[in-house]
């Protein structure tokens, strides 16, 4: 079986484990309150049974282990002679866990943690108790006969072996190897036509009479016996690596079916009066096959559409035309079955939180009975997946937080449970999760309190906040009011990232609260990522869409509409008495000159405004929510509304800010989709830093992926100048006096010790007055080999974040990397290193060469691998684009962990060349030199160390732990010449 | 030495090639949406079946010195570049050709660094040298 097969069979196998979890989860909750076991205790047994035989055929040893051990305590309860005791409920419980601790981080099975061992090796004597325990009639129910004694001593044994993992484990592989053929026949692995043969050992026969009279939990003594006959049980090896063997007993369960026995009629039978949590008549179909058939689909309305059109002019064809209508029709119902096709009940999600609550209403030591409403209700599969996450997070909130003890209860005159219900409905083209608890509601006082605390928020301007928005407060940053950290909740992140995760979907946070009564947050989705419904406007000619979730309502205000104002020549609307800033969309956009309308009304004042509205003139403004502020759009014409097919644009126009995507319309013609959030920030602009209101706090911080910081600086009219500040160790001040000359150097006593000033601008021949010209000089402190060396520049400006690469200079020069586009100010990036390099050496020839791409391309006729640890942004992107010009290929790590344990998953003709830095976070350069080395195969291949670190006794320790050569950091030339001397050596070597 | 297969067309006259393999298809001029606040050599968006491709003013990005042409004369190359489809306006289609690589060249300084910029090399031919675009860089470009 090749390697992505087996890697899809596991995949397949977690997603099974993760649904039988929480199928079984859910029954377990249900029978905890008290249903009827005798109706669920069959498919849950089953569901057991099948985990435990499928980990096994996977190798996931403790999975098995702990399975095995609640399938055999559950085997009284499912013979009907015992009922389930709270205490074996919660036992299993704690079994599920582990397991899906395993299914979450399968590397602890198959690594063996030990931590894992140790919980395994406690919880199944544990649960053999327990299930003893209700037999021996602590839990009451029918008479226990003498048989109890040997069942003890049955039991006994059985914990003993199972304590031993080898001999189980043997035990278990013919279980396996049936399980195997089992699972293997429901996922239509094993060809039709081998009648389903499955056999349980415990029904299969009877050893000891006592304890068939009972039934027979305790197999493992069976199994033991029946593995001398089954020839089956001699290909499984336990000793072997089950992870590299675990494809094998597919095949041999493919090709040799398991003896047919009764345990099979047993298991069929179970099948047929299976309840409702049994699965339909499935196929697993990947999600990217559906997003690809969604895409076709969407061009087949387009293609029917204009077939349509076309039909329309061929009236007299009439049999055409009855034709299209049929085309029609069937796309149409087609186009509606394949949505359906990624949409799941949300109650997969929702049932979950049973769970969740039930936990934690005992870690807080609190009462509180959940209700789920809507579980039907559909949503598409990666939204389901979006909203998981926040809604645990608000849930755990409302228990934590929101609910209160029964004691306070008691004192506030409330019933002692707590109610926390979750309803899941259709509303408006949404979907609507609303979590309403009936605990303590927010405090606002001390949310306003906490804000201020935290510095999320001024006193001044908290004072002035409206109890709406200092509810709104609870989704700023960093925000918490657990008076402790609790490890329910607490932790400082939260409602935060709830809010912009729901967000980021296309989704709304409401929330509403009362003192004393409770929280209402209501999570407002839309039924599907791809297709959204919005309102299609036109201004200046063109058409836009805007997403219905950030449409609040539609106005018009005709000519003359007293609420129509000019303040501070600014166009507003007063609706319902809030302001309501206006912003015109193609103003905004650049679409053409001022809006007329609005020129004559700034203009002038507001009554001669009113009256030079000419009588059918009106404007069309769509009142907009974009992240917690509400302003009117102002368009020349609302058109109608649709429901559009998001296509995302290119990065470059995504920078743009103000479009989120575009969509083709019915007609095939285009519309941009508004980014109402980029519009407001783009048109309140100036409005916007001044703004006094809680929504300023909550803007999310953007995340700060691929920046790099830079230090902008000035040097006296030579324009605008920067350099990565991962390169800058300190800024500082000195005045001219402090200037002293050593050999024609200049320098400044700096710590005990002498500082080389180097005046940038003079260096870089920008100006011919080599002076400096104020009395204060500031200096950027840079180290290189572990001196210091002082730039002098005119003036520090601010350090700015960068994100993109940084452009060649159009003219190579001295001292000059390239440039960056800072806020469309272009700054020159200086190569300070370089420029240090050049002064002490004399060589001011040293340009940062761009290498042609032919050099090495074309030599090597392969292209060079490498394999790159840096941690540093800047220079693993100089480092990249140095190697990728000369046409290598580049894999790069941040750390040097990352960077091992690629190599150690890779073979050494994998890669040509390693390149590392010295220091690094996890793994330093050193380290990861002598990993490699010690890898098998792994000796000869060239490594080049690439560091700031460059004292004698560094290149040592470098040398010694395995670098063939050992760089200073950022010398183009040099780590070309080097990484060629390195690769031809080893090829001529070998 | 291998061949290598370029598709070209003309920019003022001028000779420019891209590989075949980064060329999707090439097509007469479709309707053009515009995008606002957008660099002026991003003439807008355009609807290729379904797909959206975004229409690149070759020209005004190379920063040629001509009147724009009218819309409906130009002719779209639609390249496939990183997660994103590029259609770049042309004045004129050209034959696909074949070209040994060893003749090819690298970029001369001469060129202006507008151009140089976003090529990979030249291609000497017998009756002409052919401009080598780089589709990788120009998309690079964009996204600065």
């Amino acid at each position: 079986m090749s390697n992505s097969n087996q890697q899809s069979a596991m995949a397949e196998f977690f997603s099974e484990c993760e649904e039988i979890l929480q199928r079984v989860n859910s029954i377990l909750t249900d029978l905890e309150k008290g249903a009827d076991v005798a109706h669920h205790i069959d498919s849950l047994y089953r569901d057991i049974h099948t985990l435990k035989g499928s980990s096994q055929l996977f190798g996931f040893k403790r999975i098995g282990l702990i399975t095995h051990a609640i399938e055999a305590s559950l085997e009284p309860v499912r013979s009907k002679k015992y009922l389930l005791s709270p205490e074996l409920i919660d036992l299993i419980f704690k079994g599920l866990d582990l397991v899906d601790k395993i299914v979450k981080n399968p590397d602890l099975d198959l690594k063996n943690s030990s931590e894992l061992i140790e919980k395994t090796d406690k919880l199944i004597p544990e649960l053999v108790q327990a299930s003893l325990n209700s037999i021996q009639g602590d839990w009451p129910l029918p008479p226990v006969e003498p048989l109890m004694l040997s069942l003890a001593e049955e039991d006994k044994k059985t914990a003993k072996q199972k304590s031993k993992p080898a001999p189980v484990a043997k035990a278990k592989n013919v279980d396996l190897i049936q399980q195997a053929a089992k699972l293997a026949d429901e996922f239509n692995l094993v060809k039709s036509g081998d009648k389903e043969t499955q056999s349980r050992p415990s029904s299969e026969k009877v050893v000891n009479d006592k304890v068939a009279n009972n039934v027979d939990p305790y197999h493992l003594t069976k199994t033991v016996e029946t593995q001398k006959e089954n020839p089956l049980a001699k290909v499984e090896d336990p000793k072997k690596d089950s992870a590299t063997k675990m494809a094998e007993p597919i095949n041999k369960s493919e090709k040799a079916p398991a003896p047919q026995t009764q345990g099979a009629l047993d298991l069929s039978a179970d099948h047929q009066t299976a309840n409702q949590h049994t699965e339909n008549s499935t196929i697993r179909v990947h999600v990217t096959l559906l997003d690809k058939l969604m895409n076709l689909m969407g061009e087949m309305v387009l293609v029917r559409n204009q077939v349509l059109q076309h039909a329309g002019r061929q009236a007299d064809d009439f049999e055409f035309q009855a034709l299209t209508q049929r085309l029609d029709l069937v796309t149409s119902e087609l186009q509606e079955d394949v949505m359906r096709t990624r949409m799941q009940p949300i109650g997969s999600i929702l049932s979950k939180f049973n769970r969740v609550v039930r936990d934690l209403a005992k870690d807080l030591k609190k009462q509180i009975e959940i209700h789920i409403e809507g579980q039907e209700t559909e949503l598409d599969k990666s939204l389901l997946e979006a909203i998981k996450d926040p809604l645990t997070h608000i849930i755990r909130n409302a228990c934590d937080h929101g609910l209160e003890t029964p004691d306070e209860r008691k004192a506030s005159g409330k019933a002692e449970t707590g109610l926390l219900s979750i309803s899941a409905f259709h509303e408006g083209g949404q979907v609507v999760i609303a979590i309403q608890d009936d605990g303590r509601g927010l405090n606002l006082k001390r949310i306003k309190q906490k804000a201020i605390e935290k510095q999320i928020i001024t006193p001044e301007k908290a004072a002035l906040l409206t109890d709406a928005e200092a509810a709104q407060l609870i989704f700023a940053p960093g925000f918490s009011t657990a008076e402790q950290v609790s490890s329910v909740s607490g932790r400082g992140v939260g409602m935060d990232v709830v809010k912009t995760n729901i967000e980021k979907v296309g989704g709304l946070v409401e929330l509403s609260s009362t003192e004393g009564r409770g929280t209402l947050l209501k999570l407002r989705i839309p039924l599907t990522l791809a297709i959204v419904p919005a309102m299609i406007v036109r201004s200046g000619g063109l058409e836009f869409a805007i997403p219905q979730v950030k449409l609040r309502e539609l106005l018009r205000a005709e000519a003359g509409d007293p609420f129509l104002e000019n303040l501070q020549g600014k166009l507003i609307y007063r609706l319902r008495g809030q302001i309501l800033p206006l912003l015109d969309l193609k103003e905004t956009l650049k679409l053409e000159e001022k809006n007329q309308k609005q020129n004559s009304l700034i203009n002038q004042n507001i009554k001669d405004a009113k009256a030079s509205f000419d009588a059918d003139e009106a404007l069309s403004i769509a009142v907009l929510n974009g992240d917690g502020h509400t302003f009117g759009l102002v368009v020349d014409e609302i058109k109608d509304t649709a429901d559009i097919v998001v296509k995302p644009l290119p990065k470059f126009l995504k920078k743009i800010a103000c479009f989120s995507g575009a969509t083709i319309m019915g007609d095939g013609s285009l519309a941009l989709i508004v980014d109402v959030r980029g519009l407001a920030e783009k048109g309140f602009s100036k409005l916007h830093q001044s703004k006094s209101s809680a929504s300023e706090a909550l803007m999310p911080i953007k995340a700060a992926s691929e920046k790099q910081e830079f230090l902008m600086f000035t040097l006296d009219g030579a324009g605008l100048f920067a350099m990565p500040l991962v390169l800058v160790q300190r800024l500082e001040e000195f005045t001219v006096k402090e200037i002293e000359e050593t050999g024609g150097e200049k320098v400044v006593r700096y710590r005990d010790s002498l500082l080389p000033l180097i005046n940038i601008k003079k260096e870089l021949n920008l100006n011919s007055s080599n002076e400096y010209e104020s009395d204060i000089l500031s200096v950027i402190v840079v180290s290189k080999k572990g001196r210091l060396f002082g730039l002098a520049v005119k003036e520090i400006l601010d350090v700015i974040q960068y994100e993109g690469s940084i452009l060649d200079p159009l003219i190579p020069k001295f001292g000059v990397i390239g440039n960056i586009l800072d806020q469309n100010k272009v700054a020159t990036v200086i190569d300070a290193l370089g420029l240090i390099e050049g002064v002490m050496t004399g060589h001011k020839n040293i340009v940062h060469i761009k290498n042609h791409p032919e050099q090495a391309g074309n030599r090597a006729g392969k292209a060079l691998r490498v394999l790159y640890a840096e941690d540093t942004a800047f220079f693993a992107r100089q480092v990249k684009k140095i190697l990728s010009e000369m046409g290598a290929e580049v894999m790069h790590f941040s750390d040097g962990e990352a960077a091992f344990n690629k190599a150690k998953n890779s073979l050494p003709v994998d890669y040509d060349l390693i390149i590392s830095d010295i220091e690094m976070p996890k793994m330093n350069g050193y380290e990861l030199a002598e990993s490699i080395r010690g890898l098998k195969g792994w000796d000869k291949i060239p490594m080049i160390a690439v560091t700031t670190r460059f004292t004698e006794a560094d290149i040592k320790r470098g040398k010694a732990s395995g670098f063939n050569f050992y760089l200073e950091k950022l010398k183009a030339d040099q780590l070309l010449e080097t990484i060629k001397t390195a690769v031809q050596e080893v090829r001529i070597g070998a | 030495m291998g061949h290598k297969q370029f598709s070209t067309f003309f920019l003022n006259h001028r000779w420019y090639g891209i590989d075949v393999m980064s060329v999707q298809e090439i097509t007469k001029a479709l309707p053009v949406t515009k995008v606002p606040l957008a660099a002026e050599y991003i003439y807008g968006l355009i609807n290729l079946r379904g797909q959206i491709v975004t229409a690149i003013g070759l020209k005004d990005l190379f920063k040629m010195d001509t009147p724009r042409k009218k819309d409906e004369d130009v002719m779209n190359v639609v390249c496939k570049g990183d997660h994103v489809l590029l259609s770049l306006q042309v004045d004129q289609i050209g034959d696909v050709v074949e070209i040994e690589e060893q003749h090819f060249e690298a970029t001369p300084d001469t060129v202006a660094p507008e151009i140089s910029r976003f090529m990979r090399g030249v291609y000497k031919t017998d009756q002409e040298l052919l401009s080598i675009l780089d589709v990788d860089k120009i998309v690079e470009v964009l996204n600065l």
